[in-house]
Parts: structure tokens; sequence; C-alpha cells
């Protein structure tokens, strides 16, 4: 005789939602890492200056380019070092670019470092003027970050 | 006399390791935003002929710009930081030019900016002004470049 089930009656099929989600966290984890390993390696690590002003970085649509300046004065785009000519070059495609709108001309992000000087700044400047870009962005930090 | 065995009771679904896993997934974004830096963006817009407001250095007197002052900010590397000059007079320090800006602000925020920073000045020092003339409301901050490229 078959004894009866204590508790209650279990039924055929029971969802188990732990294997899940240990794989959904797993998901999570992969993807952040890689996201950061991408990220660091389109750009080159500088100790931005510090300063209580700035926007945050918001979404815009308009192309733009980010042009890294390292302590000793060396240019980097995506992470890889350029010279000052090919810098230009750049900028000149940038405000050439398709994407481009006839008005807006696309803007140039500097990501320079606090100690570098300021002739490399300067030469980028004139880069984006010869180039009819107007529009520029310094990347700096909150004092104390 | 036996005793009954009494049945379980019906807790429902364990609820146990999915707050195991929320609260791990809590500190991992914890940790992770920590580490982040907060990049900002400065905006610096070159207006009109901006590589034509290229001030050439001991250039002959400026056209004026429309109604409003013209104020030229020179930086240059000093032993002890970098050196202020308003309009070619030494200033002793950031705070003398942030109150003399303070009060040209007040008085006509439409002034023109001339920045003619030193090729040697850090990029921090030129920032920091940049960034006060910004805070000050300024709607006219002009970049000097050199005297070699004016035509």
């Amino acid at each position: 005789m078959r004894p009866p089930a204590l508790g209650r009656q279990r039924s055929a099929f029971r969802f188990n939602i732990t294997p899940m989600i240990d794989v959904v966290f797993l998901l999570i984890i992969f993807f952040l890492v890689a996201s950061y390993f991408i990220r660091s390696e389109h750009a080159r690590p500088v100790s931005l200056p510090q300063t209580p002003g700035g926007q945050p970085d918001a979404a815009d649509n308009r192309p733009h380019l980010t042009v890294t300046i390292e302590p000793d004065g060396r240019y980097s785009i995506g992470g890889q070092l350029l010279s000052q000519d090919s810098v230009v070059q750049r900028i000149q495609a940038l405000a050439q670019s398709p994407e481009t709108l006839p008005n807006e001309r696309g803007q140039v992000r500097i990501r320079a470092d606090r100690t570098a000087r300021f002739a490399e700044v300067r030469q980028l400047i004139e880069g984006c003027a010869d180039s009819q870009i107007t529009s520029i962005r310094f990347a700096v930090v909150q004092p104390g970050e | 006399m036996r005793l009954p065995r009494s049945a379980e009771p019906d807790y429902g679904d364990p609820m146990t390791p999915m707050i195991d896993v929320v609260f791990l997934l809590l500190v991992f974004f914890i940790c992770a935003s920590a580490g982040a830096i907060s990049q900002k963006l400065l905006p610096a817009e070159l207006q009109g002929a901006s590589a034509e407001t290229a001030v050439a250095e001991a250039s002959t007197p400026e056209q004026p710009y429309h109604e409003h002052l013209t104020v030229r900010i020179r930086l240059q590397p000093g032993t002890a930081g970098p050196e202020i000059l308003l309009d070619d007079q030494p200033l002793d320090g950031p705070g003398m030019l942030q109150q003399r800006l303070s009060r040209l602000a007040a008085a006509d925020a439409e002034s023109r900016i001339v920045l003619s920073v030193h090729d040697d000045v850090p990029v921090q020092q030129f920032i920091s002004v940049y960034d006060l003339c910004q805070s000050l409301k300024f709607q006219n901050i002009a970049f000097a470049v050199a005297g070699s490229r004016q035509p």
C-alpha cells in the first residue's frame, strides 16, 4: 500500500528559477567586464584637469572626435598614438564627414593631461578653426577625483 | 501513544537564493560605480572666425568689439606657478583675477575675453582660468594663437 504523501501535494512540474538567475548574473558580469576592457582599450588613461565647472556628458547625436593629449605631448585617438599631422587630418575628415550636418561641423573633445603643455591644446584649437569646426569640449573632472 | 507527525508548513517558493543573488548584484554595481570617474565636459565655442580672433603678440591696437570691452588675460610660466597678466598688468594670483573679473562681469558680461596662454603653461592652469571666465557668464571668450599664424 502506498503511504499518503505528507504535506501539500507537489505539482508534477515546478519551475526552478535559481539556475536561471545564476546564468543571468554571469552574463551581466561578462558584459560588464567586456565593456570595461573595450572602453579602456579605446582611451588612454590621463589625469584630466580638475575644475568645479563642466557639464555632464549628455547624449549628443553630433559626430565627435576625442583626442587625448598625454603628459609628454603625444596625441592619441582611440588608444592609438598619432602624429600631429594625422590628428589634423582626422579633424579635417570629421569636418567633411557626410554624417555632419551643413550647419554643424562636428565636435572635437580634448582629453588633455593636466600636466601637459598648452602648446598641444593650442595646435588642436588651430586645427579645428582651420577646419571650421567651432564646437570644442575640454574633458575635466571635479576636484578631488 | 504515537503522536501524529505534523505536516510541513508551506513556505511557497524558496526566496533565499533569489535574495542572495539580488544582494550580490547590488554589491557588484555599488563597487563598480565607486571606481568610475565621472568625466565632465567644459564647452568652448569658437565664435565666427576664431582663427581670425588670433591675437598676435604685441599686435597693433585692436578694433573695438562693438561697444564692449576687450580684456586680455595672459598666462606665462613663472617660477612659482603661472604669471597672470590682465591687460598687461601683473596680478598677484588667481584670487585677484577672480576679483577683477567678477567686477567686470557685473559691469558688462558681454565683454570680450581674450585668453593668451603661453605654450609652456600647464593645461590645468589654462582650464582653471577658462572655467573661471565661464562661471562668471562671459559670453565671448576667444583664444589667442601664435603670431606666426597671422596672415
